[in-house]
């Protein structure tokens, strides 16, 4: 490191302050608003005059640590940090981010207890105009739970910084192109599928498999995020109010028989000229919708332990 | 034409068409009756109560409306709910439901029917059930017939998803809405299929009833204009439409915006926009079609068509315009949240912690639906091979429904209603087909007709055909649309008809088992009274949360101000009618979050939070002992990020997990977590209750801390019997503070401890004097004790007394009550037997009023002479020896707040205890003194007394006074009175260092705290307090020892009365909440008076009693006291600030809750 000779110095006077503060700025230009730290730089940045604030992310990018999350998180990280190098100069000054790697500074995450990774630390002003008026000095954690995307984390984070990070999404040329030519094909072919939209059945198909899909807990997986089996390959969630991916589609298609075998019954075997096929048809999907009834049951069973019913097992 | 079965001939056809309407009237009116009956297994199993949470404060409402009156009722502003801002309610609430049930009780009470409005309200959901059932079945009859509708509407009737949300005492909005949404829905089928504007207006009437009623109106707002809108995609624009459509728009529209909540929403909110826009573009329709209709020209036409299409697009366009400008309100967050499934989460986590507002898993649809799960599919089926006009609104009424339905388990509801009428359709059409009794021909017969049926049938729906021939040509036609020409279809032979139909009935009576054990399983627990089975199988009620509200509603003040988690909140308005700080209508996030910020923050930040919004006590919910899944720790985090929301420098989520992210409350607790106040609350005291086993948290099964939190500024005020409900009382603000409290208390007790096992010493040692001084009366002076003998008998004394004072309460109060009666019998006759004594023997009353002897050591001293006056005459030493004699009634003034240290012991404390230290003070006052005066007509020489032999000169007087003989009885008495009040002395002593060690104030606190299983009382206490007094009873060898000690005991006592008087009446002048006994507006004369006589008091017993000590003689009182204090202040600057937290309470309670242990609270888990 170029500026490692200035350190010892840092801590002694407002002077020497802010010299640090130049030299938190230098880095950041020299990292495209990114510090790199090692466990210097991060005492630096952490000192207890420091008069700005800063965004660490503690992570582990090295391949042997296999930290799958952090190669997740970092791009996002990088990309916030760059949107705030673009703010005016006397705003960018007054907050910084920095990455500090496990591999650079082991003892740094030592000395914060730090026993997992990503994490992001801010550490507000301790001292001047930007001090937090509670008075705190300690760092604050951000929260994972609203994901690794960059947009929500530049919303969180400029509560901490001067100004909002002006962090804006890239275009999404990929998802617009496709759009665009699905919009367009669509449009170019509904001669020939016009048909097909028009008939009745591709709408009642659309319908049915929906409502299917809807009613077997498809939302829930959506929005809990339930993995598609279990870790132990299990298919079944334990619990009535859990479910995995798989359950959806397993209990989407028991549905969809049992309706079928009604319809069936219904629609087409009285069309069935020959009595005895007629006879035949009508034996076996009774048969089916109790037996497959039966299993919809018993699955039940499973989830509601509680549940005193069954039909044939 | 052949048959499956014979069929009765001869029968007219009116006959088949009476049988068959009666069957269907009887038929209702079973199904109406079902569906009450299954709703009432919550009166049956539990009682006639209102359930959950709302409807508490619907009820409230309601009983307002019936007792004030509609006006009262409409301006009603509720000063108690969100405190202090309080709650305009007749502007926030939709007014349907208390409306129908006030119109129904005073129906019910002009017809001379006194029915208590609660009943009222209990009962309304399954009244209005059997009102759904019937909306369905004329619903399914316009898409069916009637079969069918017989069908939806016993399904509607019994299906769970329905009964969840109406079971009587479920008082709630949705008990009568879904009535009103299936007859709106009804009416809007008929004005469509008839172009009635009558049809039109009656659902624009029962929109604007069920507008009034729910908020969830708005999905009948965006229903009719989507059907209306994808009709019109279709090309079936019709008059018909368009008539049913405006005139359902526009009344159901100016009628719903008189309700005071809606306002103005309906045109100027998005939800309500879709219905406008669909409104207008039929206009333009409508319009166009006239032109139309008029002109011939096809290039007009085509223009026509453009600008039609060109007018839409201006329109919506403009619509999306006035949005953005904000002339519109874009979505509300709970609508959008159905949409963009994160968006709730991310920004109103409010509506995201309620557990109905969570996606629905699928054993959740099957749990309320059962069998029709898979029949509504077929059903939806069966409806798009007829596809008219109603049959499309079915279809997108079913997939917006089950959309919505797995994205909130509370939107079960509205699916519920399509799903039954789609099941039946399906159903029917099933049983239609294999009842049908007739036989297609065989293929090589090809026959083309089938027109034989028409008459014979018996079936509900061969009548039916037999009215309706319109139907059956529809179907015909549909099925016959295959191309080549066959027979009618049908089906051959009776058993495949059997196999199907007794298929199709088995079905349908698991579908009855299933819907009857759902119903009383699961959604009949009224969740205010909770169900649960003993070991043995029999029913356990477990009925905290009324216990504890009534405990609030009967024993705090009315003004107390309660401050829970807002789930709480109405059921506090509504059972224990206390002004609340949130409640469930969560109308103010910061409010909320300001409840969360508190019970997630330390005790020290939530302290100015509490005393800010004057809350007076604190509820929480536990579930940690049974098993009752539903508390607050469970709903903890949802507090913390609803704060965070507010204060995210303050309060961050990440740091209640533990480092490895998870959520414990054991020992691996985060710290953050473990001093929240929500968990000290929790999990106060929890530990004691496992007696030393390992205290386990059943509903997180985690194994709990042996040492649990601590609190310094809440008091447990009420602990429900399950431990389900606690209730914590919020420490006023000390007299000087937090950290001067604390010393405070502190010394407060080290001063008190001292003179408390002083006084057990100096009563036990007096009582030893006693005793050598009857042994040397009754010997005529033959045995005389020396200090060795006299410390001996004290010894003794002191074991029996600790071995009393070791026994369960129940027996020291048995022996101090008859102490009590021995006690004035035997002063009484003290008093008596030396004045009357005295009347022969005695000096004259100017001798025993005025006459002063010194015979301190204070004898020199200079004149002061006050000539101009000349009344103070007096000898310096002679004036101040009659100052000492103050200190004389000291001794007896002592000891009356024993009342107070085993207040906690008593029942009604807060008031008995006062009222008995007040009785002492007179008492021991006026006997006192009466005593004083007859023993001063009895002493003819006080030198005389001082030159006795006995160790006490009392007993002289006594012996002078009465001889021997009457001398032994009364100083017998006296005697056993002594010892008896050495006991009491004893108690008292051993419950203050109780009490101080249980604040873990004393070395060795561990073992000092304990209490005897067996007696119940702090044993070890005891011992200490002996073993202490044993060790005081060493100063006996000495007088100056002896005197020095009995003057420490008093300055110690009175030192620690002193110091709350004290604060009371100077900084802490206004700041003490009185209690039920009070001196009220007196308290500052007799706080001065009693501060200047404690100083004065106290300046003289620590004088020694000559004017030039020797070490002999000295009065070492004030080394004592000094030691002591010293002693102590040097503790409490050195180590007691950082554990010593003031007095904690300790009020008894009964364990035997531990007697439930195997509970498993079945809770349904719609909130």
């Amino acid at each position: 490191m170029r500026f490692t000779f200035l350190l010892p110095l840092l801590p002694l006077c407002w002077a020497a302050s802010k010299d640090a503060l130049n030299t938190l700025v230098d880095l950041a230009a020299a990292g495209n608003g990114l510090i790199n730290l090692d466990g210097n730089t991060f005492d630096l940045l952490t000192s207890p005059k420091r008069n700005w604030s800063a965004s660490i992310q503690f992570t582990a990018m090295d391949q042997r640590r296999r930290c799958a999350p952090c190669k997740e998180f970092d791009p996002s990280w990088v990309e916030v940090a760059k949107a705030w190098s673009k703010t005016p100069k006397e705003h960018r000054d007054q907050h910084f981010f920095a990455t500090l790697d496990f591999d650079n500074s082991q003892a740094t995450f030592q000395k914060l207890g730090l026993q997992s990774a990503p994490v992001v630390f801010v550490y507000p002003a301790a001292e001047g105009p930007r001090q937090l008026p509670s008075g705190r000095t300690t760092p604050s954690k951000y929260d994972f739970s609203h994901g690794f995307e960059a947009g929500p984390l530049a919303e969180h984070l400029s509560n901490h910084t001067p100004i909002p990070i002006p962090y804006k999404p890239p275009f999404d040329y990929a998802g617009w192109t496709l759009t665009a030519v699905g919009g367009l094909a669509f449009l170019l072919t509904l001669r020939f599928i016009s048909p097909i939209l028009q008939s009745r059945w591709t709408w009642a198909a659309g319908s049915i498999v929906t409502m299917l899909v809807m009613v077997s807990g498809f939302m829930f997986t959506r929005i809990r995020g339930s993995p598609f089996t279990g870790g132990d390959g299990s298919w079944i969630a334990a619990g009535y109010q859990n479910q995995y991916g798989q359950e959806v589609q397993v209990i989407a298609m028991i549905y969809g028989i049992l309706a079928a075998t009604i319809v069936i019954l219904i629609v087409q075997t009285p069309k069935q000229a020959s009595p005895n096929r007629q006879r035949m048809q009508i034996y076996a999907f009774t048969a089916a919708n109790l037996l497959v009834y039966s299993i919809l049951v018993t699955i039940f069973r499973v989830k509601n332990r509680g549940y005193p019913f069954k039909l044939l097992f | 034409m052949s048959t499956a079965y014979p069929l009765p001939s001869g029968l007219s056809p009116a006959t088949v068409t009476n049988t068959a309407s009666l069957i269907r009237i009887v038929t209702l009116a079973l199904i109406s009756g079902a569906a009450i009956a299954s709703r009432l297994f919550a009166v049956i199993n539990f009682e006639s109560i209102i359930h959950e949470f709302d409807p508490w404060f619907n009820f409230r409402a309601t009983k307002v409306l019936a007792s004030q009156g509609f006006y009262e009722f409409w301006n009603w502003f509720d000063p108690t709910a969100w405190y202090p801002l309080g709650r305009v309610v007749g502007g926030t609430i939709y007014p349907g439901l208390m409306a129908t049930s006030g119109v129904i009780y005073n129906i019910l009470h002009a017809l001379n029917l006194p029915v208590d409005i609660r009943n009222i309200c209990v009962l309304l959901a399954p009244g209005f059930s059997a009102l759904t059932a019937w909306a369905t079945y004329m619903f399914t009859k316009e898409l069916k017939d009637e079969s069918a509708g017989l069908l939806a509407a016993a399904f509607i009737g019994i299906a769970p998803g329905y009964i969840s949300r109406s079971v009587a005492g479920s008082y709630d909005n949705e008990a009568i809405a879904i009535f009103l949404l299936m007859f709106t829905f009804y009416c809007w089928i008929k004005a469509l299929k008839q172009g009635s504007a009558f049809f039109g207006m009656l659902a624009g009437v029962f929109y604007f009833y069920m507008v009034a009623a729910w908020g969830g109106y708005a999905f009948i707002t965006n229903m009719i204009p989507l059907h209306a809108l994808i009709l019109i995609l279709m090309g079936r624009f019709t008059s018909r439409l368009y008539v049913g459509y405006s005139s359902w728009y526009a009344i159901g529209t100016l009628a719903s915006m008189q309700v005071p909540f809606v306002g103005f929403q309906p045109v100027k909110t998005s939800e309500h926009m879709a219905a406008l826009g669909v409104f207008g573009l039929l206009q333009i329709i409508a319009f166009a079609q006239l032109v139309r209709s008029h002109l011939s020209s096809k290039q007009f036409q085509n223009l026509l068509f453009v600008a039609v299409i060109g007018t839409g697009i201006l329109g919506s366009l403009a619509i999306v315009g006035l949005t953005y400008k904000g002339w519109i309100a874009p979505w509300t967050g709970r609508f959008y949240s159905l949409w963009d499934t994160g968006y709730a989460k991310k920004y109103i986590p409010i509506i995201a912690s309620v557990s109905e507002h969570q996606p629905t898993a699928w054993p959740s649809f099957f749990m309320d639906l059962q069998l029709l799960m898979f029949l509504f599919p077929a059903g939806v089926f069966l409806c798009f091979k007829q596809l008219r006009d109603e049959h499309v609104f079915v279809i997108i009424y079913a997939v917006v429904g089950s959309y919505f339905a797995g994205v909130m388990v509370r939107l079960m509801l509205t699916l519920t209603p399509v799903v039954c009428v789609s099941a039946a359709v399906a159903l029917s059409t099933l049983l239609d087909t294999y009842i049908d009794p007739v036989e297609p021909l065989v293929p090589e017969e090809a026959a083309p007709s089938a027109s034989g049926d028409d008459s014979t049938t018996t079936s509900a729906s061969g009548s039916k055909k037999a009215k309706k021939p319109a139907a059956g040509p529809t179907e015909s036609t549909t099925a016959q649309s295959t191309p080549k020409p066959r027979s009618r279809p049908g089906i051959f032979g009776l058993d495949t008809r059997l196999v199907v139909i007794f298929n199709a009935f088995g079905m349908l009576s698991f579908f009855v088992f299933h819907c009857t054990w759902v119903t009383s399983n699961a959604y009949s627990s009224p969740s205010v009274v909770l169900a649960s089975a003993n070991p043995d199988g029999s029913q356990h009620i477990i009925d905290d949360f009324r216990e504890a509200y009534y405990w609030l509603r009967q024993n705090t003040p009315e003004t107390s101000v309660v401050m829970s988690w807002w789930d709480y909140g109405y059921q506090i308005a509504g059972m224990a009618d206390r002004p609340t700080l949130v409640d469930n209508n969560t109308w103010n996030n910061t409010h909320i979050a300001t409840v969360g910020k508190a019970m997630s923050s330390t005790e020290e930040v939530a302290y100015p939070i509490l005393r800010k919004h004057d809350v007076d006590y604190v509820l929480v919910i536990f579930g940690g002992l049974i098993g009752y899944s539903g508390d607050d720790i469970n709903k903890f985090l949802w507090m913390v990020r609803i704060a965070q929301g507010v204060w995210p420098d303050e309060i961050q989520e990440p740091n209640y997990f533990t480092p490895h992210g998870e959520y414990r409350v054991d020992d691996q607790a985060s710290t953050t977590m473990k001093n929240s106040l929500m968990y000290k609350m929790s999990y106060y005291r929890f530990a004691e209750l496992f007696g030393g086993g390992q205290a386990m948290d059943r509903v997180r099964n985690q194994a709990m801390p042996k040492q649990g939190p601590t609190l310094d500024y809440l008091d447990e005020a009420f602990t429900s019997e399950n431990w389900i409900v606690r209730i914590f009382q919020v420490k006023k603000e000390d007299l000087l503070g937090r950290d001067l409290k604390s010393a405070n208390a502190f010394s407060q007790g080290w001063a008190n401890i001292t003179g408390q096992i002083a006084l057990v010493c100096s009563i036990d040692f007096t009582c030893a004097q006693m005793i050598t001084t009857a042994i040397n009366v009754g010997t005529d002076g033959n045995a005389i004790f020396n200090s060795g003998q006299t410390f001996g008998l004290m010894i003794a004394i002191i074991i029996s007394h600790g071995i009393c004072c070791s026994a369960a309460t129940k027996i020291v109060a048995r022996l101090t009550f008859y102490y009590a009666t021995v006690y004035i019998g035997a002063t009484i006759a003290a008093i008596a037997a030396l004045l009357v004594a005295s009347r022969s023997n005695g000096v004259s009353t100017a001798d025993a009023f005025t006459l002063l002897e010194n015979n301190t050591g204070w004898k020199n001293g200079t004149f002061l002479s006050f000539k101009s006056h000349g009344v103070f005459l007096i000898p310096l030493a002679d004036g101040w020896a009659f100052l000492l004699a103050f200190t004389a009634p000291m001794w007896c003034l002592t000891g009356y707040d024993a009342a107070a240290h085993i207040s906690e012991e008593t029942a009604g404390a807060a008031r008995s205890a006062p009222i008995a230290i007040m009785t002492a003070v007179i008492f021991t006052e006026v006997f006192g003194w009466l005593f004083l005066i007859s023993a001063s007509y009895a002493t003819t020489s006080v030198d005389d007394l001082l030159a006795s032999e006995l160790p006490l000169p009392m007993g002289q007087l006594f012996l002078n006074a009465l001889g021997k003989k009457g001398m032994l009885a009364i100083w017998c008495l006296l005697i056993s009175i002594q010892w008896v009040n050495g006991i009491s002395q004893g108690v008292d002593a051993s419950r203050v260092v109780f009490a101080f060690a249980r604040d873990n104030a004393l070395p060795g606190s561990r073992w000092w705290k304990q209490i005897n299983p067996y007696t119940q009382t702090p044993v070890n206490a005891v011992w200490l307090v002996m073993a202490c007094t044993v060790a005081l009873g060493l100063f006996g060898f000495s007088d100056a020892a002896l005197s020095s000690l009995a003057g420490a005991t008093v300055v110690g006592i009175y030192t620690s009365y002193g110091i709350p008087i004290f604060l009371r009446i100077t900084s802490g002048r206004g700041k003490l909440k009185p209690g039920p006994f009070s001196l009220g507006k007196y308290y500052m004369p007799i706080g001065i008076i009693s501060v200047v006589w404690i100083v004065f008091v106290e300046v003289l017993l620590l004088f020694p009693y000559t004017e030039a000590p020797a070490p002999i003689d000295m009065n070492y009182a004030i080394v004592l006291v000094a030691a002591v204090l010293l002693f102590a202040s040097g503790s409490w600057v050195l180590s007691a600030r950082k554990w010593f937290t003031g007095p904690v309470p300790n009020v008894e309670r009964d364990d035997s809750d531990l007697n439930v242990t195997e509970v498993e609270v079945e809770k349904d888990e719609k909130l």
